[in-house]
């Protein structure tokens, strides 16, 4: 543009003709304006701040954004999307913002997210920083670490005894020796004098004996399932991989408020890992992990992910699971150590499955199952996908797996307790 | 800017000069062809329109195409919503419609690996519901003594009459084939299928 341009002023130079001449020169300094502005040097610092920073769960929280330019040059177009936490939803006003900023100067919005359980944190912050003319774009980000921490309902307990049949620290579900009350049993000849109840035996006559929380070993693993095809979920509604992160993110906080040694993995484009423990600092690494796993991003997976992680046949035929896949398992298998592991997966494919068989040889395997499935408008295709997964759940069974299915609109909650109804009838 | 762009602004500014260079020093203009341009030309007025009109013209499909495209700028990212995927069982939908990529263009080996799924999921519905075991199920869905549906226990079923999936006329059916064999699979999975 700007070669041809000159062309004609130059012709226009040679021929003395000063209305192609003033063409030209129009023509010129349209296409040469953008190279003349020198391209943005953005130095931005952002500063947010949240009410309340622990809600409870659904209250509005008020998200308050400032972006400060902290450099010597005015921006003339700054557009910044705030890094609102992935599994937080915007409920009123807009995380984005469009402004001019001198130097020194700052911009502040404001709106408001509501957030399930657990703890969700603020990714950083993109910014378009344009030229004057518009020309130049400058992409970058900052970051500000925003944490918002909604407690973990008390009622989410672990879908298990998370403890270990050897005497340890702490109180397990089983009724026996011990220092906790758990309940009156029936008396058997040969209890000990000292676990009868005689206050029960003075006022009725009848003899029970007192039973208390054994103390075992105990030490739990939850393993999310964030690969590729775990990422599979009904229109517009959170996919299957995001549900056992945010599932996982609520049972580690549950555990660790049971003193119970917790620890974090995940499968996807590589294994993650976090040893179990009950220190609050490696507790809160964990969670902070899960928090901003990146299989939250909305990104993810990308296509070549999404190629790498196929088994090859896209119709879904059951084929060897990829190798990367096949490592990370035995890398689980080596450093379980016997633990208890909690799997949270969608089911959406057989790898999960071999998986889980595979590992309760080793030790007690728990499985946690969102559904991913919207049976009411699927084609046949969604409904063939979804007795695929009840068969997958069926040889989970079968191999002496638990599975707690945790159905698409019910909180985690809700799908232990049910879980535990079940397992008490 | 790319190298192109680049070349092409240098050869504009160097034929700017030259046309610089002859109003600041007349006597360069001797050595510029000029005369034998004009006779090529025609006349002078044709010499310089023709790159002029070129510039305009250039100039207004830029004008035109920003404002129909606008410009190109970076995206920010989908921040408002929750991360999403395909419904499990969309590629199946998918193959099931036809269309690009469906079933009817596909290769014979790609419609034997979706009966292959189809054969798996039915077997294993079959050994869930009725409780026997799998090569009991494998047995009764190479037999086609799993379901009501002809069309479905066909399809499965290990000998076929036709000749096979390869057939022109076996192609163009197997869409229906396999769609009808998945919803006898679900039907069967609900207990609606002895």
């Amino acid at each position: 543009m700007v070669a041809l341009a000159l062309v004609a002023a130059a012709v226009a130079l040679l021929a003395k003709q000063p209305r192609v001449l003033l063409v030209a020169g129009v023509a010129v300094a349209y296409a040469s304006y953008p190279h003349l502005t020198t391209p943005p040097d953005p130095s931005l610092s952002l500063d947010r701040s949240v009410d309340p920073a622990s809600p409870a769960p659904d209250e509005p929280v008020s998200v308050r954004v400032t972006l400060r330019n902290d450099g010597d040059r005015t921006l003339p177009d700054v557009s910044v999307v705030d890094g609102v936490p992935a599994l937080a939803r915007v409920v009123s006003g807009t995380p984005r913002h469009a402004t001019a900023l001198r130097p020194g100067e700052s911009a502040t919005w404001t709106y408001e997210v509501a957030v399930d359980p657990g703890l969700h944190r603020f990714r950083p912050a993109t910014v378009l920083a344009r030229d004057a003319s518009g020309g130049t774009e400058v992409e970058t980000t900052v970051d500000a670490p925003t944490e918002l921490d909604c407690p973990t309902a008390r009622e989410t307990r672990p879908p298990l005894d998370p403890t270990l049949p050897f005497p340890g620290a702490v109180e397990s579900e089983t009724s026996g020796t011990g220092t906790a009350f758990a309940r009156l049993g029936e008396y058997h000849p040969g209890d000990p004098l000292g676990r009868i109840d005689w206050r029960r035996f003075a006022r009725t006559g009848d003899l029970a004996t007192v039973e208390f929380r054994e103390r075992h070993q105990a030490a739990v693993l939850v393993c999310a399932d964030a690969r590729p095809a775990a990422c599979r979920g009904p229109p517009d509604r959170i996919h299957g991989a995001a549900r056992c992160l945010s599932g996982a993110g609520r049972l580690v906080a549950a555990l660790a408020d049971r003193d119970v040694p917790v620890g974090f993995a995940s499968l996807g484009p590589s294994l993650c890992w976090h040893r179990p423990s009950r220190s609050p600092a490696a507790v809160a690494a964990t969670r902070c992990a899960i928090a901003a796993h990146p299989a939250l991003d909305a990104g993810y997976p990308t296509d070549e992910q999404r190629d790498e992680a196929a088994d090859g046949d896209e119709d879904g035929e059951q084929a060897a699971a990829p190798r990367e896949f096949e490592r990370q398992r035995e890398q689980l298998r080596a450093r379980l150590d016997g633990r208890q592991l909690v799997l949270l997966s969608p089911l959406c494919d057989d790898f999960p499955v071999e998986t889980a068989a595979t590992l309760s040889a080793v030790a007690p395997v728990t499985v946690i199952a969102p559904d991913p499935i919207d049976s009411d408008g699927a084609g046949a295709g969604g409904r063939l996908a979804a007795v695929e997964r009840t068969n997958r759940i069926a040889r989970l069974r079968g191999a002496g797996v638990d599975v707690i299915e945790w159905e698409r609109d019910e909180a985690l909650p809700a799908a232990l307790a049910r879980s535990r109804e079940g397992l008490a009838r | 800017m790319n190298r192109r762009r680049l070349a092409s602004t240098l050869v504009g500014f160097a034929i700017f000069l030259v046309g610089a260079l002859t109003v600041v020093l007349p006597g360069t203009r001797s050595l510029i062809p000029v005369e034998a341009l004009l006779a090529l030309a025609g006349n002078d007025y044709l010499l310089v329109a023709v790159p002029g009109v070129v510039a305009v013209v250039v100039l207004a499909a830029v004008l035109i195409r920003q404002a129909v495209t606008g410009v190109e700028t970076a995206s920010t990212p989908p921040v408002e919503g929750v991360p999403t995927g395909e419904p499990p069982g969309s590629d199946l939908d998918a193959l099931f419609d036809g269309g690009p990529g469906g079933i009817g263009d596909g290769s014979a080996e790609r419609r034997e690996r979706v009966r292959r799924r189809l054969r798996r999921a039915a077997i294993d519905t079959l050994a869930r519901q009725d409780g026997c075991s799998r090569p009991a199920a494998a047995e009764r869905v190479a037999t086609g003594d799993w379901t009501d549906d002809e069309v479905a226990a066909a399809t499965l079923a290990e000998e076929r009459a036709d000749g096979g999936w390869t057939s022109r006329s076996a192609r163009g059916r197997f869409r229906l084939r396999a769609r009808r064999t998945a919803e006898a699979i679900a039907r069967l999975s609900e207990g609606e299928e002895s």
